[in-house]
């Protein structure tokens, strides 16, 4: 996975997906990942995660996707997902008008409790029914680009249409993502414990004394590993 | 306390009030053992002894835990020998760990195979015959700490009896819960009571039926009986026992009454258990243990599922009666009430008051149309285990009578996942009401609940089970930044029915159903991380993912599985499992992961002061920002006041500065009016003798005028009085002419009279 091309500084970005049930949070992670679709994937449960590279011109940015179960019940943990995030996917499915108004409850929610700053892209999913008619002649189509990009540009929103399932857009979601993350909010992984997050140095403060005791060998490894 | 991480805590300085109460607990166990003793069976004693022995000559050392798996490999090779083959061992370790013959099936592989939980013995043999004896609270720390290094250098013997009585110890989990279940069902209503017991008695009838069917003992491995499938889905049977005889006995007193066998002979249950309960009667035994069969139940099951499109929960309320599930009375107090299934409060007190409440919230609207097509949208390639043919119909019906009957929960995705396992197994209706007695009985109920602060409790009890089992491992997950709630949440939501082989699911469910889920996905969930840690250590982030997703169970893939698993994993059929598990490890070494009630408890406890000081964080964070708000507001007007008050001194300046200008102006317009005025004296003073003599001046002229007015005036009078003279002159002299002219006249008319006359 590590790319030949050491020169250009690499980070890791935390992106957590989230958006009504079934709009295709998974199926968008599954196609940026591994280039893949599978018409009846099984619903998330809790979270899934994954990670996978961005090669931009000046650096390379590692994403830790974490994909969140959509369903309402769920949303109740979908704080502990989303802490430390960097970056946000408010996927709606652009057939399905309900979830536009979720995917705007996940935009507020994200402005007032996630991290400052965090970059978030509100992305409408399943272009490729957008682009199928009904019976009638109807477009499928429920919510047009122009109202979605002009909420997501009064709220300071990325937008991007995409369709999972043919391909089409995902890839320019995660690379302008990657793109806009400032340089200042990225941190290199590089000697073991130096890179570590807000989140991980807390947890080992949690930990206390049991800490010492497995610390050396961690940093043996991690040394090695590099 | 695990037994693995006991030395290894007390070894940790750093927690001195931990390792102090375990200190004191060790005392305790010294001194009451022998109190004890007469309670229990003679091979107390002698671990005890064994203990006593061992502290003095091999303290603690920081090798324990990693030490600790050492007996655990070896005997799973020897186990795993035994198990394919029915060798000489078994009979060695059975004389020593079997007090039943009859139960020589399960038990003959138990004892050799835990070896691990050897560290346990001293603790469990005090508590557990206490606990279920008297129910009085045992102590909270069970004092094993030191038997760690033991058990490398216990004998066969040792390990055998260790073995039983760790088995022992954590049939703890298991007497709670068939405990708490009769404590629920001594409180039941005469009503509730018949119907439990019609349920039993067709459980029996229909255990008796299949155990007819098997026929005798002999009956070879049980495969697909078409007659069975009604019962018993040709699914994964995964229990060793297909090549064992089946203990029809035990399993058959196990239905007869669960309570009485787990209270007289737990530990023949628990290694039963831990063995597999033999496919062909899974479903029923699950029942039993469950107590869950209601025939009742199932005819109201019928009923509502055959209301109209448009019926909801309103409609099925009524038909449900008196079985409506427990309220969530308080959904603030995550209290005692969860603590697992043993507990579950019972709905009957609660439920008149919660009536009028029950019937609200998004899936109490929803109609039975709309629940069938939102569950739906998760059935087909979307459950798990889809390749298992599952009766797709059946498995919507359970889902969607579950959301009418409990429309507080409604349908969460997981449910389906969860139904599953329970519809290979037995029909719809019975799959039903042991859904219903998994979610309210077995409290997982409270994993779906809104917040879902069930499942928040079991992965903080995850997470500090796991930092004393395995801290390394904890440490390093959290360092790689991976929680527990990334990988555990479906673990705990589903039974571990969303990734994992059914094999292995259907085993963690044998032991859910027996010891509750709480304790089962705990131990299961701990046992997979310990078995893992050393891959796990050795990844980051990037690979941990996938991993800790799907890759747990590999530890227990059979690379040679023997003739009869295979034979057994043929038994999957359509399954497409190719994999063969070793099932039996994986649940003796979930059993031996030691979790007791009070570990629970604490971390319960501590749970709810940490959600309790979180919300009061919470609380606090809100009024400080309320009132901060409050107080920003006050400064901003103040502010505001200041800004007026300054504008008005600087107008206040302005006008003062404009003043002095003027007044200084003023001032000098005085003085240049002084002047003027000086001026003007002056001018007043000098005026008078000016006037004066300009007075003078034209008094003199005007009278040097007059005088020659005057002089004029007498020099006119003069000639005016010569030329009245002259006048009379004249006059004289005109009358002189007049009388000249008369005479004149008189001669001239004379001449004239001369001149007529003529």
């Amino acid at each position: 996975m590590s790319g030949p091309d050491n020169s250009k500084p690499s980070s890791s970005v935390k992106l957590v997906l989230l958006g009504e049930a079934a709009v295709g949070k998974s199926s968008l992670v599954l196609r940026f990942v591994n280039n893949d679709f599978q018409e009846n994937k099984e619903p998330t449960i809790g979270a899934a995660f994954l990670t996978q590279k961005c090669n931009l011109p000046s650096r390379t940015i590692k994403f830790e996707i974490w994909d969140t179960a959509g369903q309402e019940r769920f949303a109740s943990l979908a704080p502990m997902y989303y802490r430390n995030a960097q970056s946000a996917l408010v996927v709606y499915d652009l057939t399905k008008p309900t979830s536009l108004t979720k995917a705007k409850h996940w935009v507020a929610e994200l402005q007032r409790q996630a991290s400052p700053g965090i970059v978030i892209a509100l992305v409408g999913n399943k272009l490729d029914l957008g682009a199928i008619t009904d019976d009638n002649g109807n477009s499928l189509r429920a919510i047009s680009t122009e109202d979605a990009k002009s909420y997501a540009e009064d709220e300071g929103l990325l937008f991007f249409e995409t369709s999972a399932k043919t391909g089409e857009g995902v890839k320019d979601v995660f690379e302008a993502i990657a793109g806009e993350i400032p340089e200042s909010a990225l941190k290199s992984r590089g000697a073991a414990g130096a890179g570590m997050g807000g989140g991980r140095r807390e947890a080992e403060g949690v930990l206390g004394g049991a800490v010492d005791l497995a610390r050396e060998g961690f940093g043996a490894k991690e040394g090695c590993a590099c | 306390m695990s037994p693995v991480s006991e030395p290894l805590v007390t070894t940790d300085n750093k927690r001195a009030s931990f390792s102090a109460k375990l200190e004191n607990n060790i005392v305790e166990t010294g001194s009451t053992p022998a109190v004890k003793s007469p309670l229990s069976q003679r091979r107390i004693s002698t671990s005890s002894l064994d203990e006593v022995s061992l502290i003095d000559e091999l303290p603690p050392s920081k090798e324990g835990p990693s030490n600790a798996p050492e007996p655990t490999t070896a005997s799973i090779i020897t186990r795993f020998s035994r198990s394919s083959t029915a060798s000489s061992q078994t009979t060695s370790t059975n004389s020593g760990g079997a007090p039943k013959p009859s139960t020589a099936a399960p038990v003959s592989r138990k004892p050799p195979v835990v070896p691990t939980p050897v560290q346990e013995k001293p603790a469990p043999m005090r508590r557990s015959p206490f606990s279920w004896l008297s129910r009085a609270a045992t102590p909270k720390e069970p004092p094993q700490p030191k038997e760690a290094p033991k058990s490398r250098r216990a004998t066969n013997s040792s390990i055998v009896s260790n073995a039983s009585t760790s088995t022992t110890l954590n049939s703890e989990l298991l007497l709670a819960r068939i405990e708490a279940n009769k404590e629920s069902i001594s409180k039941a209503d005469a009503h509730e009571k018949e119907e439990l017991l019609k349920g039993t008695d067709s459980l029996r009838e229909s255990f008796r039926k299949i155990r007819e069917r098997e026929g005798s003992p002999q009956s070879p491995t049980s495969t697909t009986q078409s007659e069975t499938t009604e019962e018993v889905v040709p699914a994964a049977g995964s229990g060793t026992n297909t090549d064992d005889q089946i203990d029809w006995d035990l399993w058959q007193a196990v239905v007869e009454d669960p309570y009485k066998i787990a209270s007289t002979m737990p530990t023949e249950l628990n290694q039963a258990i831990q063995a597999g309960i033999p496919q062909t009667i899974r479903g029923t035994v699950w029942q039993s243990m469950a107590q869950s069969k209601s025939i009742e139940l199932e005819g109201m099951y019928r009923e509502v599922l055959a209301l109209g499109p448009q019926a909801t929960a309103v409609d099925a309320r009524p038909l449900f009666g008196s079985y409506w599930p427990p309220m969530t009375a308080a959904p603030s107090s995550p209290g005692s009430s969860r603590l697992g299934s043993p507990k579950a409060s019972s709905p009957k007190s609660d439920t008149s008051s919660s009536r009028t409440t029950f019937l609200i919230g998004e899936w109490a609207k929803k109609t039975m149309a709309q629940l069938e097509k939102v569950i739906k949208k998760d059935l087909g390639d979307r459950t798990s285990f889809g390749k298992y043919k599952v009766d797709q119909k059946a498995l919507l019906n359970v889902c969607k009578a579950y959301a009418l009957f409990d429309p507080e929960i409604g349908y969460t995705q997981g449910m389906t996942f969860v139904a599953t396992p329970l519809l290979m197994n037995m029909p719809e209706e019975e799959a039903f009401c042991l859904f219903v007695k998994l979610m309210c009985k077995y409290n997982l109920r409270s994993m779906f609940q809104e917040r879902m602060k069930g499942l928040e409790l079991r992965l903080y009890q995850f997470d500090r089970l796991l930092e004393d089992v395995e801290p390394r491992l904890s440490v390093h997950l959290k360092r790689q930044g991976i929680e527990s709630s990334l990988y555990a949440a479906q673990w705990f939501l589903t039974l571990f029915t969303y990734k994992f082989p059914l094999q292995l699911v259907l085993r963690v469910f044998d032991l859910l159903f027996s010891e509750g889920v709480e304790g089962a996905v705990l131990k299961f969930g701990i046992v997979l991380m310990t078995k893992n840690s050393e891959a796990l250590l050795g990844k980051d982030f990037e690979s941990l993912g996938p991993f800790l997703k799907e890759k747990l169970f590999d530890v227990y893939l059979d690379g040679a599985p023997s003739a009869t698993l295979l034979k057994e994993a043929g038994f999957f059929g359509n399954g497409g499992e190719k994999e063969v598990y070793r099932a039996n490890l994986m649940v003796q070494d979930a059993c031996s992961v030691k979790i007791t009630r009070e570990m629970l408890l604490k971390y319960e406890v501590e749970w709810t002061e940490a959600e309790r000081t979180k919300r009061l964080n919470e609380l606090e964070l809100e009024n400080l920002r309320h009132s901060n708000a409050q107080l920003s507001a006050k400064v901003k007007k103040l502010e505001d006041e200041l800004e007026l008050v300054n504008k008005e001194h600087i107008d206040l300046l302005n006008g003062m500065v404009v003043k002095n200008m003027e007044n200084s102006h003023l001032s000098d317009e005085n003085a240049e009016l002084a002047r003027e005025v000086e001026e003007l004296k002056k001018v007043v003073e000098s005026q008078p003798m000016e006037v004066e003599a300009k007075f003078k001046a034209e008094l003199d002229r005007l009278m040097a005028r007059q005088l020659e007015v005057h002089q004029e005036n007498q020099s006119l009078e003069e000639q005016m009085l010569e030329m009245e003279k002259e006048l009379v002159e004249t006059k004289m002299r005109l009358a002189q002419v007049s009388n000249e002219h008369d005479v004149l006249k008189n001669k001239w008319s004379e001449v004239k009279k001369t001149i007529t006359a003529d």
